[in-house]
């Protein structure tokens, strides 16, 4: 598919994200703006985390850590200190930034598999953690926020009208997500990063400390979790330990390799397709992660590249003929 | 001197593969290192390069010492090597293999913000690299799917990218037939104009042509060290590597 | 008392995480529906000793119900898998592990079932001075036993030293003219059989419940994680030391227990980053 095809693909799936709210409720009940802000928060998340994974080839089993992380600290803000999303989002990104630090420094001493349950008993640690300080962090119960506004604390703030202004504040930083992600992959740093998913030994011997761009890597990654985190948060209104559990870093790498890893858009088709899939199906029957489980099983055998990768795969040969 | 090795010594549990091993590498020199197999020519490369720090002893390169270095603090020094067994990026083409190596020497060569590709540097070196090995037809070839010659070639090509100022090859003849490494001895021949080489192979012949000196080493320990004509005339070179061929 | 309940968890954990560790030896694969085998083996050993009358039957004839469908997933979609990048793997054992515990939900309910522990074996034996639940004292010897027997087929048989020679290299058994996909299945097999063993019988323990699969294989894997992945002595070693730690930390670290695994796996590769047992190269 040329470049010129693909940017349009992507202007009208803009141009369908913008209109969306105004088809409900019209068209479709307004559960579906709600449902798409949902799918949008995680496609941050997956974004960033296609860089990690997809990219760099470091598969992370903690990320649900950064995403908690971000939820929790934007809970603590609001409840004590202030209710501008703002605030939230700068004190997220500086524990991110702390926790993201000593985790991807330990973590990236470590390859593959032991990478792999590394950054999971980080992750679990934390869990437990928000789990059992039941005084702080409400444990198993979570924790209820009040609203989160927007605009300059002290001077002019206003709470976001829901369900279609959060739906637009997500897609905005969705969109911001996507463009500095494209920007990060084509950039020279995304091309060793690539390197050294391909074969790292090699490029520490073309001069680049592999070591500390996988820290690179591993930080803004776990960035887009937090913000994601801070939506999330926010937008529910509701923080719990769930957010922190590793079934949702599980959930992170399932999304990313039924869309496709490394290709960026993949992962977010792939938080498409098993967000709105999940939730048709869960409509039918209770024990509907049955059929997402053998989707995922008939697509790691068949289309391990995922539904983008596969794609732009038969496109290429198409093409080549 | 470019590069001085002073007494490395390295184990591997009981295991000694190099004995207090000490030479020296004169800038602009091409200098061979011989020796039967399991000689411990490929652990000597991977000592000096970064790969495992010896046991004891020194390594200086341009006067510094750099004992112990990780392969990316020496490859910016600019000591590069390529290895025996093909090492390289078999996903990318030839031109992204390429383009990884050269830009690391580049300024903003891991930036998010820079946009190197626009700088013409990039693709003017590139394609004189490719072109200089022989690959500019291929460079946009998938590595795995080049001819296993051509895969040599860039082998070297992305040692040569980092623009080193003395260079590691590791068997570059390596699988390849008569004609091609006939070939490759041309483009090495070609190459040590420019750079200092450090050369490891197994064909005595090729070596006594090309090389201006030689260092032979069995079980660890160097043997020998002079010049083809003098390597050709000791009797411990003869007895232990040379008779036995 | 808390040593003895750490070595009945570890001798437990030697079973479930031993399978798990000669199918990645021999087969190279991350079994993550592994302890989806182990759950299996509970809820067949609940409805067979429900439907025979004896736990003693149920305890035989689970784990060659779950052999079975170790087969089936071996057969129908590892095969084609083989080759492939380790991850992949894991990740099909993944969806397979999520479609084994919805379709047990679906059978079974979320309802937790207790199988009846036998009457042989109720009450408490006392010997050195300790009092202990007579079940666990059998859930160690049990241990024990089959991992004396598993010990003794790798050692001692013919099929054992093909095991063992495979996980070393595959390559020199295929030139030995060995079947290796007939091998593969096997040793599949096997571990499945053993993760159902271990399911089965420390049901009257521990209760059966949907859940049980996902929590076994974090446990199991950490085993093998910090055992070295692939050494059978490393696994063995893992698992003591994780059954102590579990509790360990269910003593020291109250209300904090669970994380007691991941303080040891965090401890162990930060220190030795490829497991207590590396394969050297």
């Amino acid at each position: 598919m040329s470049a010129f095809y693909r940017k349009i693909l992507l202007l009208a799936t803009l141009l369908v994200l913008v209109l969306f709210p105004f088809g409900a409720p019209g068209l479709y009940s307004g559960y579906y703006v709600d449902l798409f802000t949902k799918i949008m928060i995680f496609g941050i998340v997956l974004l960033g985390f296609d860089i990690l994974a997809g990219y760099t080839g470091l598969v992370s089993l903690g990320h649900a850590m950064f995403f908690g992380l971000g939820g929790y600290s934007s809970a603590f803000i609001i409840i004590h200190l202030s209710s501008n999303l703002f605030v939230c989002l700068i004190v997220a990104l500086l524990a991110t930034l702390v926790v993201g630090l000593v985790v991807g420094y330990f973590s990236t001493q470590t390859k593959d598999i032991f990478f792999v349950f590394l950054t999971l008993a980080f992750a679990q640690f934390l869990y437990l953690t928000a789990f059992n300080l039941t005084t702080v962090t409400g444990g198993d119960n979570g924790l209820s926020l009040p609203q989160v506004t927007l605009g300059i604390p002290g001077l002019w703030e206003t709470l976001i009208p829901r369900p279609s202004g959060f739906y637009y504040l997500v897609l905005v930083f969705l969109v911001l997500s996507f463009l500095y992600c494209r920007r990060v992959i084509k950039s020279p740093f995304g091309r060793v990063l690539v390197g050294i998913r391909e074969n790292e030994e090699r490029v520490s011997f073309l001069g680049y400390n592999v070591r500390l761009l996988k820290i690179k890597a591993f930080m803004i990654s776990a960035f887009f979790a937090a913000i994601a985190g801070v939506l999330f948060a926010t937008y529910q209104e509701f923080v719990s330990p769930e957010m922190l559990h590793w079934s949702i870093s599980g959930d992170f790498i399932l999304m990313s390799v039924l869309g496709g890893m490394g290709t960026l858009i993949g992962p977010v088709v792939g938080g498409v397709i098993l967000l709105w899939g999940g939730d048709v199906l869960s409509s039918l029957t209770e024990n509907w992660m049955i059929f997402i489980g053998g989707f995922f099983v008939l697509m790691i055998i068949l289309a391990p590249k995922g539904v983008v990768g596969t794609i732009s795969d038969l496109l290429n040969t198409e093409k080549r003929k | 001197m470019l590069l001085q090795v002073n007494d490395i010594t390295k184990s591997f549990s009981q295991l000694r593969v190099l004995t207090d091993l000490s030479f020296e590498v004169k800038k602009g020199e091409l200098k061979a290192i011989i020796g039967p197999n399991g000689a411990g020519k490929t652990t000597l490369f991977n000592t000096i390069t970064g790969r495992y720090a010896p046991d004891s002893g020194t390594i200086l390169f341009q006067g510094k010492d750099v004992t112990g270095l990780k392969p990316h603090n020496l490859s910016r020094m600019g000591i590069a090597r390529s290895f025996q067994i093909n090492n390289f990026f078999s996903n990318l083409t030839t031109r992204e293999n390429i383009h990884l190596a050269f830009q690391s020497v580049l300024k903003g060569s891991t930036s998010i913000w820079r946009n190197i590709r626009k700088e013409d540097s990039l693709e003017e070196r590139s394609t004189e690299i490719m072109e200089w090995i022989g690959l500019l037809e291929q460079r946009d070839e998938l590595a795995m799917n080049l001819s296993y010659g051509d895969q040599r070639k860039l082998e070297i090509g992305l040692a040569l990218g980092t623009n080193p100022s003395l260079l590691f090859l590791d068997e570059p003849t390596s699988g390849m037939s008569r004609f091609e490494s006939g070939a490759m001895i041309k483009l090495i021949e070609a190459l040590s104009e420019r750079v200092t080489i450090v050369l490891i192979e197994h064909d005595i012949e090729l070596v006594m042509k090309v090389s201006d000196s030689i260092l032979v080493i069995n079980y660890g320990e160097k043997i020998a060290e002079g010049t083809p004509a003098e390597i050709e005339k000791n009797d411990e070179v003869q007895r232990v590597y040379l008779g036995g061929l | 008392m808390t040593v003895l309940n750490g070595l009945t968890m570890g001798m437990v954990l030697v079973l479930v995480a031993g399978g798990l560790s000669i199918i990645f030896g021999m087969l190279d694969v991350l079994n993550f529906a592994h302890g989806s085998l182990y759950m299996l083996g509970g809820y067949l050993g609940y409805t067979l000793s429900i439907a025979t009358g004896s736990f003693w039957l149920a305890l035989l004839l689970a784990p060659v119900g779950v052999a079975m469908v170790g087969f089936f997933i071996e057969f129908f979609t590892l095969r084609p898998l083989y080759g492939r990048p380790p991850l992949h793997h894991l990740l099909l054992t993944f969806g397979i592990s999520l479609i084994a515990q919805n379709a047990v939900k679906f059978i079974w309910g979320n309802d937790i079932y207790s199988v009846e522990t036998p009457e042989s074996l109720t009450g408490i034996v006392e010997f050195l001075g300790i009092a202990y639940p007579t079940y666990r004292l059998f859930i160690l010897l049990f241990s024990i036993g089959i991992a004396i027997l598993m010990w003794l087929l790798i050692t001692k048989t013919r099929y054992g030293i093909v095991v063992r020679a495979g996980t070393e290299d595959i390559e020199t058994l295929e030139a030995h003219g060995i079947d290796t996909r007939k091998v593969f299945t096997g040793v599949f097999i096997l571990g499945s059989a053993l993760a159902a063993i271990a399911g089965a019988a420390v049901a009257p323990m521990r209760t059966v419940y949907p859940q049980m699969g996902i929590d076994i294989i974090i446990d199991a894997f950490v085993v093998v994680i910090i055992g070295g992945l692939g050494s059978i002595r490393g696994t063995v070693i893992g698992a003591l030391i994780l059954g102590q730690a579990i509790q360990m930390g269910a003593v020291f670290l109250t209300g904090f227990a669970d994380a007691a695994i991941y303080i040891v796996m965090a401890g162990i590769l930060l220190f030795k980053p490829s497991g207590l047992v590396a394969e050297s190269n």
